[in-house]
């Protein structure tokens, strides 16, 4: 396993030009993923994720979009910089998608079969019988019982469920190194979610990638992921390893998404106020409207930058209250902001003595 | 035109028409177009020239009491497709028992010009044909008629062969006559006319070639021009309908020869490329005045209708309205037929037989026994309202509209009256204004036919009016007795309610019997000088017919009737 | 789904023949302006109006009863003899032969490059929404539309047949079909129409593909790395194909037909529409029910080759139980 992550992201901005003015959608991230690891974003309805995952591969459509600034480093190419046709050999190549719709994504005209082979044969050159042979295997292993036969089924002839299988067999069709995976069950009902997300892991071991999971299920989070990123308005508020942020979560917005879980905090469900207006957002914490704990610090300026909790560089908080001459205890409380180990809403039901060195052990 | 040398004979000769025929075969059709077509390749019995002179085509005529006719037949004369020699038998077949067959099962549109009234019986019968020899045979009247061969019933008539029409006569088979293809492609032409039929693509064109067989050429008493008719190899006619491609296409040279409307003339008359040629025209344009129960009573005196006369400047309408193409007219016959007679004729509308004074001062006095009278400028009725007639005029033709307005305001401006042009289409102004007949349940003393149906008191259109300019009457030029059925109280024609002062149809009975030709022009000198004089319409103008030909187009000329001789026509 | 053709077709028979019936009904109760006219210039000229209305019942053949007539024309059309064309002198087949070709040839470039044109810009349009080039094609596509055909035809002639000279004024018939002189009679006559057509076809076609290009199936086709030209050809212009076809295969269909009376009669081109118009205006009802049974044949064939067309090109639609 090598050091340097896959994919890296530094202070990626993604605008979109409206009638209503600039819409700052991404608006200054940051994070990194790993190889053979699985990041989570996760945040509200609004919050940035999906065009973040969207610009790594400029997916976004432009005009109205643009991104303007930003890195976006994978495997050692800033994919902002290059040309429209090596991006197009790499979307579908070595980074997937997969989207949160089944319904929709799947184009109804064609049978399932055609469009893998499409996206097998956009990228190899493979002729029709071994591309056949290999979308049926592809078929199979995401678990469509008789893929054979089903090959020449079209796609509304499959279920939900069945729908974002052949969507995930789609996207592996190529052995992509990373997969960007917005919000993939959200629209599946909760027994199916589980399969998919464990039939994900099952294929993630398979095919040593990388995941990308967009989501705003904090459930999700704990069940897959190895890390952790916290998104606000098109800001990253906390980002570290899931258990760092989950046993210790140091941001107000973080402790508050937390504190909706069902069986934590005083089961409001809830956080008061709403998003603030895309094209005209609060100057210093885009939380501060909301947040409990805002101080004068907090409404001028700029975003507080990522600063380390507890000296830890990789779980970081963008707070003013963990900056040098701030007191992270108006946050967290007396406690550290521990969240009792044996409680198991907190953790997901993973056991904490799971082995740290980045690589789930499952 | 007596050319010193032969034009050579070369080009083809193209021609543009607004409509395309609709059929070859003559015995089903009535309108000019396929009547065009047909003569190029039928000559007929004979042509009239434009000073009223008989020209022998396919057959001459003798008559010693204009009663009797002997028509005798070239002897050169051959049918085409294998049916040999024209004979007289050809035509005696042809006229008893297609043209004169009761029922008419052919449904030939001139049939009724086969029969006419036996003054023995009193009923309309066949008139009597016999043939006295193989190339001649004889018409005998019931009663003496020397205008006889300048009617349309024997000038340039044609013929079919025995061969043909005895396939259809036995069964009376009118579809068969109707289909026969040999008839409907001319096969039958022969050298009886200057060209022979070559292709007919509908709505298209219609092509003839030059016929080296034309009879004309091997007869010796025609003048030299004829010696080597016709000088165009090939004649085509294209049917352009819309106006602006036609005129288009007379102006880029791809047409030699196209109608053009008066307003456009003037351009025409300045391109290096076109000739513009003006000819007579024998139809007259007036106003008609309804005087039955529906339209203006006052309108039924004489001398209302001689003062409304003073109200309208004939002249502008020639100038303006006709752009100069056109003659002012006085009365039933144009200024240069033999018929008219300077001396008889009582002039109005132009001059100083026209004016604001004269025309109120004449009203004034023509309505002075009736409700109506002048308050200040206006002609008010009994109740003080000032007198408001409608004129109506074609919805179709621009002209008349403007001919209309122009009628109204002189009206208003001369003789106080508010008249209200109205367009109207041709078909319901037939139907609705021309037709005229009795309510139901009222029982009219007598009838003449759908137009006059029966007294003028009793008897009207369906709709009120109460002038109108729409249709253009025909004063036969060469055969003036025909208008008679105008201009007497139980004319055919009179839709308008006329009752004539004077015997008027006396005087052409008496000119239709004589066979002295200067009697003959006295009685219709005086009898279209009456008309004249009675105003049962208000005779307006004559507009002349405006042709723009290719430069190098030869051989016409601008008189009535120029067509004539048209086989003599060559490219310069 | 045989079974859903065959009853289609039966029905297209029974309202074909409905048709020719109401249309040979409405011809029979008109009354026709030629008889009077007739009978006017008879009257006019000191003859007899009666002889005149006599002998043009004879030529028409109106001297039979109405049922009588019927029967004759319905039985005709059955037997496909068509009948004689009494304002055209020759048989219905005739008259319609020879009038079909006049229009093909400038019907069949009219629907193609409309059909072509108006897709590619249309398309062009929805996948390049708002640009400078969208404004364009919608400013030229509605011009066309608004400026009316027969105006339009003869300024075009104006100037660069009589002015410029560069096209002949008349169209002439005699020109070889497949030659550099047809095609250069056919540049305006073909240029009026397309004009006038393609701005359906553009909005349309430009609207349809808008909502694909919106589609989520869309984005996960860039996702897995197709090109802007795959995109639009295979995932958005294959799925609007079957919303489009609904005036495509009309308009296909009518590559024959799509005939055009005002651009005839201002070019002057022997073609179905004014044949059609003319048969109408002279009441010459054997001619007029010939070409209703052509256009109306045409239609309802259209509409049948449209809706087997939806089931093979959206696998959900399927006839199978209707």
């Amino acid at each position: 396993m090598s050091d340097d992550p896959l994919l890296s992201i530094r202070d990626l901005r993604t605008v979109f030009h409206t009638d209503e003015g600039l819409v700052r959608a991404v608006d200054g991230v940051s994070f990194d993923v790993g190889r053979g690891e699985t990041v989570c974003i996760v945040g509200e309805s609004g919050s940035g994720k999906t065009v973040t995952g969207e610009s790594i591969t400029r997916l976004i459509r432009s005009p109205p979009g643009e991104i303007p600034d930003g890195e976006v480093v994978f495997d050692g190419q800033d994919l902002t910089t290059l040309s429209d046709d090596a991006l197009r050999d790499l979307r579908g190549g070595r980074i997937a998608h997969v989207f949160q719709n089944p319904q929709g994504a799947l184009n109804p005209v064609y049978t399932v079969g055609w469009q893998i082979v499409e996206a097998i044969q956009l990228h190899d050159d493979a002729d029709q019988p071994t591309a056949r042979r290999r979308a049926i295997d592809l078929l199979d292993r995401v678990g469509i019982p008789e893929a054979t036969r089903r090959f020449d089924d079209y796609p509304h002839e499959f279920s939900g469920g069945m729908k974002q299988r052949v969507s995930l067999a789609m996207s592996l069709a190529t052995n992509p190194d990373l997969l960007i995976a917005d919000e993939p069950t959200t629209a599946l009902d909760v027994t199916i979610q589980n399969q998919i997300l464990t039939l994900l892991d099952e294929l993630q071991s398979e095919f040593e990638m990388s995941i990308l999971l967009i989501t705003h299920d904090l459930g999700v989070v704990a069940e897959v992921a190895d890390r952790v990123v916290v998104m606000y308005a098109g800001k990253v508020m906390e980002r570290g390893d899931v258990f760092d942020v989950f046993e210790r979560p140091s941001h107000p917005y973080t402790r508050a998404l937390l504190d909706c879980l069902p069986g934590r905090g005083d089961g409001t469900g809830s956080i008061g106020g709403h998003l603030p207006p895309p094209t005209d957002p609060p100057a210093g914490c885009r939380f501060h409207p909301r947040c409990p704990h805002a101080v004068d610090a907090c409404r001028e300026g700029e975003q507080p930058p990522a600063t380390p909790v507890d000296g830890d560089e990789d779980h970081v908080v963008s707070c003013v209250h963990y900056e040098p001459g701030g007191d992270p205890s108006v946050v967290r409380g007396e406690n550290g902001g521990t969240v009792p180990a044996d409680d198991p809403a907190a953790d997901g039901g993973r056991s904490p003595d799971v082995a740290d060195d980045g690589r789930p052990d499952r | 035109m007596e050319a010193t040398t032969m034009p050579d004979v070369q080009g083809q000769y193209v021609s543009a028409s607004s409509v395309d025929a609709q059929s070859l075969n003559w015995l089903t059709i009535a309108d000019s177009t396929s009547g065009s077509y047909i003569t190029a390749t039928l000559d007929g019995t004979w042509a009239v020239k434009p000073n009223r002179e008989i020209f022998p085509l396919w057959a001459d005529y003798e008559t010693d009491d204009g009663r009797v006719y002997e028509i005798q037949l070239r002897e050169n004369l051959e049918w085409g497709a294998g049916y040999g020699q024209m004979t007289a038998e050809d035509w005696v077949y042809m006229i008893k028992n297609v043209f004169q067959a009761q029922p008419n099962w052919s449904g030939y549109p001139n049939s009724g010009d086969w029969f006419r009234v036996n003054p023995e019986s009193g009923e309309r019968e066949p008139i009597p044909v016999e043939q006295t020899g193989t190339r001649t045979f004889e018409i005998r009247l019931f009663e003496v008629d020397p205008a006889f061969p300048f009617k349309p019933v024997l000038w340039r008539q044609q013929c079919i062969p025995k061969g043909i029409l005895e396939k259809y006569v036995p069964n009376k088979d009118t579809e068969g006559l109707k289909q026969d293809e040999e008839l409907n492609t001319l096969a039958y032409t022969g050298n009886l006319g200057p060209y022979t039929y070559e292709t007919w693509e509908r709505s298209a064109r219609y092509t003839i070639t030059r016929n080296e067989d034309y009879y004309l050429t091997e007869v010796d008493a025609v003048p030299e021009r004829f010696r080597n008719a016709p000088y165009f190899s090939q004649s085509t006619t294209r049917v352009i309908k819309e106006e602006s491609t036609r005129l288009g296409a007379l102006e880029s040279g791809e047409v030699d020869a196209a109608g053009i409307p008066p307003d456009k003339a003037t351009r025409f008359e300045n391109l290096s490329n076109v000739d513009v040629n003006v000819t007579p025209q024998p139809f007259v344009r007036n106003i008609v005045y309804n005087m039955r129960a529906n339209g203006w009573t006052p309108f039924r005196s004489k001398t209302v209708r001689q003062a409304l006369a003073f109200a309208v400047d004939k002249e502008t309408i020639v100038e303006n309205i006709l752009r100069g193409y056109g003659q002012v007219a006085q009365t039933m016959q144009p200024r240069w037929s033999d018929w008219y007679d300077d001396s008889r004729v009582t002039e109005f509308g132009v001059g100083d037989r026209y004016g604001p004074e004269k025309t109120r001062s004449r009203l004034e006095s023509a309505l002075s026994d009736t409700e109506y009278a002048y308050d200040g400028d206006r002609l008010v009725n009994g109740a003080g309202e000032q007198v408001t007639l409608s004129i109506y005029y074609d919805s179709g033709q621009p002209t008349e509209g403007t001919m209309a307005e122009f009628i109204a305001r002189e009206f208003d401006e001369n003789a106080g009256i508010a008249v209200q042009p109205q367009a109207v289409s041709s078909s319901t102004f037939q139907s609705n204004y021309v037709q005229t007949s009795a309510p139901d349940g009222a029982d009219p003393e007598w009838t003449a036919g759908t137009f006059n149906g029966g007294p003028r008191d009793v008897a009207t259109s369906a709709e009120p009016w109460d002038m109108s300019v729409n249709l253009q009457f025909n004063t036969y030029p060469f055969t003036p007795a025909s208008s008679k059925g105008f201009f007497e109280q139980r004319g055919g024609i009179n839709y308008y309610g006329y009752y004539p002062d004077e015997d008027i149809g006396a005087l052409y009975e008496e000119a239709t019997a004589t066979t002295d030709e200067s009697r003959r022009r006295e009685l219709f000198g005086e009898a279209f000088g009456l008309i004249s004089e009675e105003q049962p319409f208000s005779f307006l103008a004559m507009p002349s017919s405006v042709t723009g030909y290719a430069t190098d187009v030869q051989g016409y000329d601008q008189k009535f009737n120029a067509g004539w001789d048209s086989q003599t026509w060559y490219f310069r | 789904m045989r079974w859903y053709v065959v009853r289609r077709v039966a029905w297209a028979v029974v309202a074909t023949f409905l048709i020719l019936s109401i249309t040979w009904g409405l011809l029979a109760i008109t009354p026709n302006p030629a008889a009077e006219q007739m009978q006017f210039q008879a009257a006019a000229s000191g003859g007899s109006a009666e002889a005149a209305e006599e002998a043009f019942e004879a030529r028409r053949g109106l001297d039979r009863s109405p049922w009588d007539r019927y029967r004759e024309y319905m039985i005709n059309m059955a037997t496909l003899n068509w009948g004689w064309s009494q304002s055209r002198s020759q048989s219905v087949t005739d008259a319609i032969a020879s009038a079909l070709p006049y229009t093909a040839i400038y019907s069949i470039p009219t629907t193609i490059l409309s059909i072509l044109l108006g897709l590619s810009i249309g398309l062009y349009s929805a996948t390049h929404q708002y640009t400078k080039t969208d404004y364009a094609a919608t400013f030229f596509a509605f011009f066309g539309y608004a400026i009316p055909n027969f105006w339009f035809g003869i300024i075009l002639l104006l100037v660069f047949g009589v002015q410029l000279g560069w096209f002949p004024v008349v169209f002439d018939s005699d020109v070889p079909i497949f030659g550099l002189g047809m095609v250069q009679q056919l540049v305006l006559p073909v240029v009026v129409l397309v004009t006038g057509t393609i701005a359906g076809i553009m909005r349309y076609s430009r609207a349809e593909a808008l909502e694909y290009v919106e589609a989520e199936f869309v984005k996960t086709a860039r996702a897995k790395g197709a090109d802007g030209y795959r995109i639009l050809t295979r995932h958005i212009l294959r799925p609007a194909a079957v919303p489009l076809m609904t005036i495509l295969v009309g308009d296909i269909l009518g590559i024959f037909l799509a005939a055009s009376y005002l651009v005839e009669v201002v070019f002057g081109i022997p073609g179905l529409g004014q044949l059609s118009y003319n048969a109408i205006i002279a009441q010459d009802t054997s001619l007029v029910l010939g070409t209703t049974l052509i256009f109306t044949f045409v239609s309802v064939v259209g509409n049948l080759i449209q809706d087997v067309a939806y089931t093979i090109l959206d696998p959900r639609i399927d006839y199978g139980d209707r």
